[in-house]
């Protein structure tokens, strides 16, 4: 399916990794708001957690203007939410390929949009559009290293 | 479906090789984990009289059903097992930490672990999900930690969280820890040991698993308030009405899901180094507990912090900048109580004053840290003096009875006057708590296994906020003591109804060791305190005592009460002391062996109690908890709290 409309974002959440103080409050949001149990492996954010020298890095999805992501899939599967024009995965079309996950330039380490290990799909951040707060992570970061952002 | 709890508790015979699995489920009811089911499992499997080295002793890994979870503070694993430090005779206690490791146990899909026996030769405890191998650690035996963490992260990934002795642990130091990362570790309970003399030089855990919420937009709910009310720490907001110091506005979260941001005596300083021989500074062992020095690596640094060392010149001598740091990272390497610091300095700045200028052919130069430094190695590896001094300062200080002066061994027996372990907020060594807090103290330090201040910051950090003024405090805090404690007399500085305030505490550290949370930040007495003005304008102060069972009844499922959290608790402390009663003789003589330290002043207003008057006080606590006048808790308490069985 091609894309024939240009894709609008809305918002993203910004990373202030300065801030952040590698608690992984986020990830354990984000698996519960998406799975139901806390399970950092299943987060769409990942905090990369160097404690030897106190340096710590949430990666998430920016909801790029531009999307690699979104041209790489043969099936047309990631399209925009409207009201948070967050690039959510359409699971009934994901068949697990993973082009999406190997277009994202900014996924060298999997953890912004990675394959499902049970349901076999492909996921990433979607700003919890489900929920009227935002996202997740973002209400709940102590120190503010998230925040959503109006592009 | 289990919800919170992952259902399984490893059991692990080192001797045999042997994995039995037990079911959570048959403990979580009542006792809900940590210290509660880790109470329950030493019952049933601790031997009477055992000693800590004793294959058979068991070492009880355990963490809660909010481990694991977003739950502020709960990131915590709990040791429990038969102490070698606790003078004069090893017995059952416990000893906590944060960090990292309890939540990837969890994610593996394991509540607990308890491990028995013996290896023959060293080995480490690889469990990554359900594969679950002894590997062999010859090669990691005599490793420092940093080392060890090193190369069992360089064979099984990164993502792994290891929990590991250095050389204090394997040469059965009776101060030694059980480090994780290093900047949490159980510290004063010498676990250390307990590890090493199972040659277990390691447990290294990885999971891909997670902890099912029962209601979870409930939970989210019920972790946003948890975080609101505790995000300032009410240590933060006492100390920073009293000192409104600059503070740092971010420092690493010591354990998982932590929010607080406690911040409190971390200072950001950039300081050249002391001692050559130290290692490339890195992070700090003791985490947001103590007082620790942060040394800024550059202004680009993100997050920017490197370093620390235990803050205590006004009793070791030493600012970080003059060695400190180095031997605060020294004892986290080595594996050491870095408490050792706080009791062996002073001890032996004494031993100078009083013109003892060598000791088993050593010379003494305490003020050195350079010295100090050659010391720690001593002790680590039982070399010369340090063979002596492993065996901790008191059992030290009987082995010396002869050669040293009175005052000598009255210092050893005040600095470590808790059956061995270090003083600790009791208003007397270093911390300065005034009436009532330090009798309140008193009293859980005569009825429990060990310094129980651990476990009740939130409560006797209160005492800065008396300090700042008294007046102002008494007047909004007696409606709560009424409330909660039976009387308005209970927080007065008198020594008048303490008792039920001491069994509030008891209990309330029970239930943070149990689900488990931080006790810097909870239980939250008092609503957050933002400055001085809003403390001295608020009409109502009173907190939140429900957080904890509201955080538990949304994880588990299980509709839990603050009331019948603290049920749970009273039959967990009362089984404690079953314990320690049936397994390890504790009555009323032993309660009474702490009192002599009480006798000495309080440091910041003088105030004493005579060992007849703490007798009496002791009489009364023993009345309101349903015990005996000898200590023990007479049968109708035990069946009142459904644990007949343990008589």
């Amino acid at each position: 399916m091609a894309i024939t409309k240009p894709i609008v974002s809305k918002y993203f959440v910004k990373v202030y990794p300065s801030r952040c103080r590698g608690c992984g409050i986020c990830e354990l949001i984000c698996s519960i708001c998406h799975e139901g149990e806390s399970n950092p492996k299943l987060s769409r954010i990942t905090v990369e957690k160097d404690r030897e020298n106190y340096l710590f890095k949430p990666s998430v999805c920016m909801q790029c203007v531009k999307p690699k992501c979104v041209p790489a899939c043969p099936n047309g599967a990631i399209k925009l939410e409207k009201k948070t024009g967050a690039k959510i995965i359409d699971t009934e079309l994901c068949d697990n390929c993973g082009l999406c996950a190997e277009a994202c330039p900014f996924n060298s380490n999997g953890t912004i949009i990675f394959s499902h290990p049970s349901q076999k799909v492909y996921v990433k951040c979607d700003l919890c559009f489900f929920r009227d707060e935002g996202p997740a992570c973002v209400e709940v970061c102590p120190t503010q290293a998230l925040v959503l952002k109006k592009l | 479906m289990i919800y919170g709890w992952v259902g399984d508790i490893l059991f692990l015979d080192l001797s045999t090789g042997k994995i039995q699995h037990l079911n959570t489920m048959k403990y979580a009811k009542d006792y809900i984990g940590g210290r509660g089911i880790a109470a329950r499992l030493a019952w049933d499997y601790v031997p009477q009289n055992i000693d800590a080295f004793d294959p058979r002793n068991p070492l009880i890994v355990m963490t809660g059903p909010l481990t694991g979870t977003l739950a502020p503070t709960s990131g915590r694993t709990i040791f429990c097992s038969v102490s070698p430090r606790v003078y004069p005779r090893p017995w059952y206690t416990h000893s906590t930490m944060g960090g990292f490791f309890g939540p990837e146990l969890k994610y593996a899909g394991f509540d607990g672990l308890i491990i028995v026996g013996q290896s023959k030769e060293p080995v480490y405890l690889w469990i990554d999900d359900n594969e679950v191998r002894l590997l062999p650690a010859v090669d990691l035996w005599g490793s420092l930690i940093t080392d060890v963490t090193n190369k069992i992260r360089s064979k099984h990934g990164a993502d792994v969280q290891i929990a590991c002795i250095g050389p204090a642990g394997e040469n059965l130091v009776r101060y030694s820890v059980i480090s994780h990362t290093p900047e949490n570790a159980s510290g004063h309970s010498g676990f250390g040991a307990v590890m090493g003399s199972k040659k277990l030089k390691a447990i290294a855990v990885r999971g891909s698993g997670g902890v099912k919420i029962a209601d979870p937009s409930k939970f989210i709910k019920a972790c946003r308030h948890a975080m609101d009310m505790s995000h300032t720490g009410p240590i933060d907001s006492a100390v920073r009405v009293k000192l409104e110091y600059p503070i740092p506005a971010t420092v690493p979260a010591c354990t998982q899901s932590c929010s607080v941001n406690c911040r409190i005596h971390r200072v950001v300083f950039d300081a050249p180094r002391k001692i050559s021989k130290g290692e490339p500074i890195r992070a700090c062992q003791a985490g947001c507990v103590g007082t620790v020095w942060l040394r800024k690596k550059s202004p680009q640094a993100q997050g920017g912090y490197e370093a620390c060392g235990i803050r205590a010149p006004e009793i070791n001598g030493w600012e970080p900048d003059e060695g400190g740091a180095e031997l605060h990272l020294l004892c986290d390497d080595l594996g050491l109580d870095l408490w050792c610091l706080l009791t062996l300095q002073p001890w032996f700045i004494r031993c100078r004053e009083l013109g003892i200028e060598n000791l088993e052919g050593l010379k003494l130069n305490p003020r050195d840290p350079e010295w100090f430094y050659e010391l720690l190695n001593m002790i680590a590896y039982r070399k010369g003096i340090g063979h002596v001094l492993a065996e901790d300062l008191r059992r030290t200080i009987d082995n010396w009875r002869k050669i040293l002066p009175d005052e000598l061994i009255k210092l050893g027996e005040a600095l470590e006057f808790a059956y061995g372990f270090p003083a600790h907020r009791d208003g007397r060594i270093w911390d300065t708590e005034p009436l009532p807090f330090w009798l309140v103290a008193a009293l859980m330090y005569a009825t429990e296994s060990r310094d129980p201040a651990i476990g009740t910051h939130s409560f006797l950090h209160l005492a800065e906020l008396f300090l700042e003024n008294k007046k102002l405090f008494l007047n909004k805090m007696r409606p709560i003591a009424a409330k909660l404690w039976g009387s308005e007399k209970a927080i007065e500085p008198s020594f008048e109804e303490k008792t039920q305030l001491s069994i509030w505490c008891q209990h309330r550290h029970i239930i943070l060791d149990s689900i488990p949370l931080c006790d810097f930040a909870f239980p939250r007495l008092l609503k957050p305190i933002k400055d001085r003005e809003s403390w001295i304008m608020s009409s109502s102060i009173y907190g939140d005592l429900d957080i904890e069972a509201n955080l538990l009844s949304a994880c588990t499922g299980l509709k839990i009460s603050n009331i019948e959290l603290e049920k749970i608790a009273e039959r967990t402390f009362t089984l404690e002391r079953m314990i320690l009663v049936k397994k390890f003789n504790r009555d009323r003589k032993v309660d009474e062996m702490v009192a002599p330290h009480f006798q000495l002043p309080c440091k910041t207003d003088g105030t004493n109690i005579s060992i007849t008057d703490f007798s009496k006080l002791l009489e009364k606590y023993y009345i309101d908890r349903g015990w005996s006048q000898a200590g023990i808790p007479n049968v109708r308490k035990l069946k009142q709290l459904g644990i007949e069985e343990c008589k």
